[in-house]
């Protein structure tokens, strides 16, 4: 087996030690984290995506700095504000291609949509790679969609999670316990999986040494690949032999029409980062091809994001985006009312929310609508790195608008994500194009 | 889109001196350092650099990527004549020619240097989704099985999915490869040893609970010959009288009819299926013949009449005061004489000119399965076979009826009763099935072999399955680690059966399986040599091309002979294969590929905007685009039918859009375009013409773009960075024109908008659904206008509004459609016409594209420089059928290119 040669460590001694040291820290981290004493109270992440752009007329205030006017959107929010920083003026370098910015929201890999474009890794899944361990899911990547599984999450060699769309089947998976014999079951099916893994390695293994160039490198993935579900498989066959934690709530139904699915996934995030069963989830919502059964909506949504300036559409876009703005601040007065210790769930976890679209209308990937909410900043601020942008959509009816924003002029949207993983006690200076962490925006405590 | 449309003769010509090239590295022959001196320094310098490029930096000393694909860009402009530019001091040919053959060896040593790659032209990949489904529903005998959802969406690379550098190999595919091999064995399995009994089911429309629901809705009622069944009965449900907002009327049918008539096409909000085939429950996955009589009728109230164009109208019959009937219900009283609430002309444009003939679709878990004709006063009998598993119920909608039509609600309104319009009645469904012609069913002998005898030598049935998924014979040395895997379970006291499932899932996910490009063993590195693929290679090439899926047995054993390189039987097999209904596959995938048609439902059209769009519409389009490139295979048909053809293939639905009287139902056919009617062609289908719009407005930059592209072969120069998209806007306050010409104004946007706009300027005649248009419409309720001294109406058309009540309104206006434009090359055009007149020119240049795409699709790789000899040949080759596409695709097959690694 000489091709085991070309990493420090052999299969199975890599199997085995994944296996003792996965075992012990998660005996600690699977207990819910209530009424308990600990040691130091996780940090967390909820990463979510609104695919087709925030109207920024109904966003952004005219001021910048702690000073600024509630506008129609933050109104939704005006309980926290203390407890969120507003960002404008910032996006990924690089990054164009209207929908195809959807792939590279967490990400920032450059030029999606392209021939030759490949993803690289999203922040939850960097993250992930360094904290993930700790808990029963490592990172969980949701969804709400019409159809497909497209989620925000990217492996680090650029492969996007298949995002979960059913809040009761996770649910399942996270707090509904098996009897006896389905546990075993469970086991038994685990085993097969690697049995079957093994003879996949051994196989690949042998073609790996007779194949050459990009040839090799495909079946170098197909071998890493296979090992890495050994270990997940490992890790599974752990953890499904110790008990779930246990809520008091029904499941969340897999809702039909858009609002109910965002209510429960809302609550789904809560269960499983309040019961410590993740710390890491992302949400990607793809308004395309929802209509109607939002009060005040009944075009499809897709179709809205392209207003053309309709003053109908115009209505129904701001109506559709208010009610998902009243869907965050519900979901915050969750965390807020979660205590953990001597803090609130919402301390302790960094709430992002915006868009991939800075203008869905004429599809411009600058100027994304971004808001942070908790996990432990200083915030209570608009932080805003495009001042003429702010000047031209806020600019008062009926005056001569301002020539329209340079939109090279932009803050980087990485540096927030630099700021984002070291408040999550991951020591990087780094992540994709950042240069920097965010200027203005401090820790707190 | 000038550079392609000049004959490519220098090409062939240089190509001869190709393979005698050393491969080294060796910087530009002097020639072609004079020549880029000469011509080229004074644009692009060190001091000038127009577009970026500094002649003096390039060099092939130690060639990048970069700096190749910039000489290859390089070697285009000067090739078409764009470089140097007009104004220039020109080269002579000879100095030109001398150039570019020089400049052309040195291209593709560099090419071979720059990919640094020994795998060859293409690497080994793995199946994408689309493939993978097909190849388990093909290895186990399962038509119907979906596991494509279950998977991660798979990258695009060249515009394919089938491109091993866009399929990559993650720890999440494998997971989910382990749980849909899982689902997969387990459905092949049947698990109950005797089969159920083949019965026939039958029972009356009338019977069905979805029935009862539009009798509930009070917009279906069952009927016995021409009047209404006995047994139906009305009441008002709650107290009008003190709860009036929560009261409504009530129908209930208690009784049994010979048809049930539906006269609206959406059965009210709670009952989005329409009308099913619920009673009816399979007992196993698999085949069932489905058979159901309908016909169309004009409803009067409480009586059948034939189909007619007529006029729709609503009564009101009932009024206050409410009263207790001898039952102790709440009725409302009858008013003395019938009121007409509202009427209009019914939506004409749905029917034939001489008979009424309306369509229903049939439709499992929302996917449509066929389109049927209801003809007026004549129950017709039509049949289907389809796999259902257990649970499943077809749906039937009844598309060309108005919707929301009968007033449903309310406490005095008695719908049916109420109503004269047109209606579809549903006389009967039957069901005959399982039809199963052994058991246990195929399925599970591709797996345990046949007779399935438990405790038979599973070394052996796992070879044999392995084979046909390995696609090349496969010995038990070869299969130990699987066997091992039996072995040990059977050893720990697991049952034969899941012994065995548990290795045919072992198979299902091996690399052998899942790659592509394995099947004559591992490919060997070679740097020097193109290799060829060996016949079992061969034979997968072929299939997951014409397939998308494994090789069968007769491709298998003439692989085994070595008889499938022959260029005969090659010939012959893909005759075979596009003749095979697999080949649909290829149809479908190739086309939701090249055309994206696979983004059909990325936007939905406005419905304040175009109120006519409607489901039936989506389908017939999607439809339409595959049948004409299905013609197009079937007959050998040219590749300019890909810009223009005399005929097209259409239903009542398409033709309606088109323009085109005397199409009668639901049936796609060949119609030849009637003079002066602007269709024919792909350019012209509103499929295209929907993928290429956002629903909302349309713009002839991405228009031009996707056409220059997937058309005519002019890949597309990404946008400088920094520059704001045009903002759209339907108000009516600016045009698109106004909008693009400023682009045309500027020098620097020019450049590149000169070649992407002009294909799409013509197309501004077609609007987001593919409809022709005169002016703009626009957004917002029709106003008058101040016109001199006097208010005026604005500009409206009327246009069938096929989702509400009210069957026609009226559309604002706006500008006028200007579709004239100028080619780069400074031909002009007036409108779609004389555009199709200019591309038609060069023919060569559509076959080229074509070429390409089926290349890239078919061998997974990008086109490289050095293959643009053997495509010139290709074309060569293909040009005495004028390029049609069966010819095409036997040479693409043919060449060199597909049938080395």
């Amino acid at each position: 087996m000489t091709h085991i040669a070309r990493t420090p460590l052999s299969r199975r001694s890599i199997l085995r030690s994944a296996g003792a040291f996965l075992a012990l820290p998660m005996l600690d981290a699977m207990q819910p984290v209530f009424g308990r004493q600990k040691l130091a109270t996780p940090r967390r992440l909820f990463a979510i995506c609104t695919n087709l752009g925030i109207l920024d007329r109904h966003l952004y205030p005219a001021q910048i700095g702690r000073d600024y006017e509630m506008t129609t959107y933050l109104e939704t929010l005006k309980d926290f504000r203390e407890q969120f920083t507003l960002v404008s003026g910032t996006s990924h370098l690089e990054v164009a291609g209207g929908h195809s910015a959807e792939f590279t929201f967490l990400t920032a890999a450059p030029h999606p949509g392209t021939a030759s474009f490949r993803n690289s890794v999203s922040l939850d899944q960097f993250a992930a790679e360094r904290i993930g361990h700790e808990t029963r899911v490592a990172a969980l990547p949701l969804g709400v969609a019409k159809s497909g599984n497209q989620s925000l999450s990217v492996t680090p060699n650029g492969v996007m999670l298949p995002a979960e769309r059913s809040p009761s089947q996770v649910f399942r998976t996270l707090f509904v316990e098996g009897d006896a014999t389905s546990v075993e079951k469970q086991i038994e099916d685990l085993r097969t999986g690697r049995s079957i893994l093994d003879s996949m390695a051994e196989r690949s293994a042998a073609l790996q040494k007779q194949l050459g160039g990009a040839d090799r490198d495909r079946m170098d993935q197909y071998f890493t690949a296979v090992r890495e579900v050994e270990r997940r498989l490992l890790i599974a066959e752990e953890w499904e032999r110790k008990p779930k934690p246990k809520v008091s709530v029904p499941a969340p139904k897999d809702g039909e029409y858009l609002m109910e699915q965002l209510t429960s996934m809302y609550d789904l995030a809560h269960l499983a980062l309040s019961t410590d069963s993740t710390r890491l989830i992302t949400l990607m919502i793809r308004l395309d091809g929802f209509s109607g059964n939002t009060p005040g909506v009944t075009y499809e949504s897709h179709n809205l994001s392209h207003h053309t300036n309709r003053p109908e559409a115009l209505t129904q876009l701001k109506n559709l985006e208010l009610a998902e703005f009243r869907q965050l601040a519900a979901f915050l007065t969750k965390l807020k009312a979660t205590q953990e210790g001597k803090w609130t769930l919402l301390d302790q976890t960094q709430v992002l929310y915006g868009s991939s679209l800075g203008n869905a209308n004429s599809h411009d990937n600058k100027n994304l609508p971004i808001i942070l909410a908790g996990g432990g900043f200083k915030h209570g601020q608009h932080l805003a790195f495009n001042k003429q942008h702010i000047e031209t959509i806020t600019a008062p009816a009926g005056v001569k608008s301002p020539p329209a924003a340079k939109s090279n002029d932009q803050g980087n949207l990485c540096n927030l994500y630099v700021s984002m993983l070291q408040r999550l006690g991951i020591e990087t200076d780094k992540f994709a194009s950042s240069t920097s962490t965010l200027k203005g925006l401090e820790m707190a405590g | 889109m000038n550079p392609h449309f000049i004959p490519m003769r220098l090409c062939i010509a240089v190509g001869l001196v190709v393979s005698t090239a050393p491969l080294l590295a060796a910087d530009f022959t002097s020639t072609v350092r004079r020549f880029l001196d000469h011509n080229c320094a004074e644009c692009h310098d060190a001091d000038v650099q127009k577009g970026g490029l500094r002649v003096d930096q390039l060099s092939l000393a130690k060639p990048d990527r970069d700096q190749f694909n910039q000489l290859v860009h390089l070697f285009d402009r000067v090739q078409s004549g764009e470089m140097p530019p007009k104004k220039a001091d020109q080269p002579s040919p000879a100095t030109r020619s001398e150039f570019l053959k020089e400049l052309h060896v040195s291209l593709i040593n560099a090419e071979r240097l720059v990919a640094s790659d020994d795998s060859g032209r293409s690497s080994v990949r793995r199946m994408n989704r689309t493939e993978y489904e097909s190849s388990l529903r093909d290895l186990l005998a399962l038509p119907l099985l979906r596991v494509k959802e279950m998977l991660p969406e798979d990258g695009q690379q060249f515009g394919f999915d089938k491109v091993g550098e866009g399929l990559d190999i993650s720890h999440i595919q494998l997971a989910k490869y382990l749980q849909t091999a899982d689902i997969a064995v387990n459905q092949a399995n049947a698990k109950v040893a005797v089969p159920p009994p083949w019965k026939v089911w039958r029972e009356s429309a009338t019977m069905q609970n979805t029935a009862l629901g539009a009798v509930v809705q009070k917009c279906g009622v069952p009927i016995n010959g021409r009047g209404i069944a006995p047994g139906l009965d009305m009441y008002v449900a709650g107290n009008p009288e003190t709860d009036y907002g929560n009261s409504f009327r009530a129908a209930t049918f208690k009784g049994s009819g010979e048809s049930f008539v539906v006269l609206t096409s959406v059965i009210g909000a709670h009952q989005p299926e329409g009308i099913q085939i619920d009673r009816f429950n399979p007992p196993i996955s698999g085949w069932y013949r489905v058979r159901f009589s309908i016909w169309s009728l004009h409803w009067n109230r409480d009586k059948v009449e034939p189909a007619k164009r007529g006029m729709v109208k609503v009564y009101r019959s009932l009024g206050k005061p409410y009263f207790k009937d001898e039952r102790g219900r709440w009725q409302a009283t009858p008013l003395p004489q019938d009121q007409l609430a509202r009427s209009w002309m019914e939506n004409v444009e749905f029917y034939g000119e001489s008979e009424a003939t309306h369509v229903v679709r049939a439709s499992l878990k929302g996917q449509p399965i066929g389109y049927f004709d209801a003809p007026s006063m004549k129950p017709t009998k039509h049949e289907i076979k389809i796999w259902l598993n257990p649970g499943e119920r077809i749906s039937f909608h009844a598309m060309t009826l108005p919707a929301g039509s009968v007033v449903t609600g309310s406490v005095e309104g008695r719908g049916v009763l109420d109503y004269e319009g047109p209606g579809i009645a549903y006389d009967w469904f039957e069901v005959e099935g399982p039809l199963i012609d052994q058991w246990p069913p195929e399925s599970k002998w591709r797996m345990f072999g046949e007779p399935v005898k438990e405790r038979a030598d599973h070394r052996k049935l796992l070879c044999d399955f392995a084979t046909r998924a390995f696609r090349h014979p496969v010995h038990e040395a070869e299969l130990t680690s699987v066997i091992a895997i039996v072995d040990e379970q059977i050893k720990r006291g697991v049952s034969w059966e899941q012994a065995m499932l548990a290795g045919c899932k072992a198979i299902l996910c091996a690399p052998d399986f899942l790659i592509i490009g394995l099947e004559s063993g591992a490919p060997k590195p070679s740097a020097k040599e193109p290799v060829r693929l060996g016949d079992y290679a061969l034979a997968s090439r072929l299939s997951f091309f014409l397939w998308n899926s494994v090789p069968d047995a007769e491709l298998l054993e003439l692989a085994g002979n070595g008889e499938l390189s022959q260029p005969k039987t090659l010939r012959s097999q893909v005759e075979r294969m596009m003749a095979d209904a697999r080949s649909e596959r290829f149809v479908e995938h190739f086309l939701d590929e090249w055309l994206e048609l696979k983004k059909i439902d990325f936007t939905t059209p406005d419905p304040n905007l175009y109120p006519e769009y409607d489901p039936w519409l989506h389908d017939s389009m999607l439809a339409e685009t595959r049948a004409t490139f299905q013609r197009m295979l079937t007959g050998n048909l040219g590749v300019r039918e890909l810009i223009a053809s005399d005929t097209v293939v259409i239903n009542q639905r398409l033709a309606e859009l088109y323009g085109i009287h005397n199409v009668i139902g639901a049936n796609l056919r060949e119609i030849k375009v009637p003079p002066g009617n602007p269709r024919g062609g792909f350019l012209t289908q509103a499929a295209v013409l929907k993928v290429t719009a956002n629903g909302t407005v349309t713009s002839p930059t991405l228009r031009g773009v996707w056409i220059a592209e997937r058309l005519l072969g002019i890949p597309r120069q990404p946008p400088p960075p920094n520059i704001p998209a045009i903002e759209p806007d339907s108000t009516g306050a600016v045009t698109i024109r106004q909008i693009i010409e400023k682009h045309r104004a500027d020098a620097s946007c020019a450049s590149c908008h000169a070649k992407m706009d002009p294909p799409g300027l013509a197309l501004e005649s077609f609007d987001v659904i593919g409809g022709w248009r005169d002016h703009y419409r626009l957004s917002g309720q029709p106003k008058k206008v101040r016109q001199g001294k006097v208010m005026v109406d604005e500009p409206t058309i009327e246009v069938i509004n096929s989702a509400a009540h009210r069957p026609r309104v009226k559309m604002r206006t706006g500008g006028e459609v200007d579709a004239s434009g100028e080619l780069a090359d400074g031909r002009k055009f007036a409108d779609i016409s004389e555009l199709r007149t200019l591309l038609l020119a060069d023919e060569d240049a559509l076959a080229r594209n074509l070429v390409r795409q089926l290349l890239i699709y078919s061998t997974g790789a990008g086109i490289r420089f050095a293959d643009r000899e053997a495509i010139e040949a290709i074309i060569a080759r293909s040009k005495s059928s004028h390029h049609g596409l069966r010819s095409i695709i036997q040479e693409v097959v043919a060449s060199e290119l597909f049938q080395i690694k």
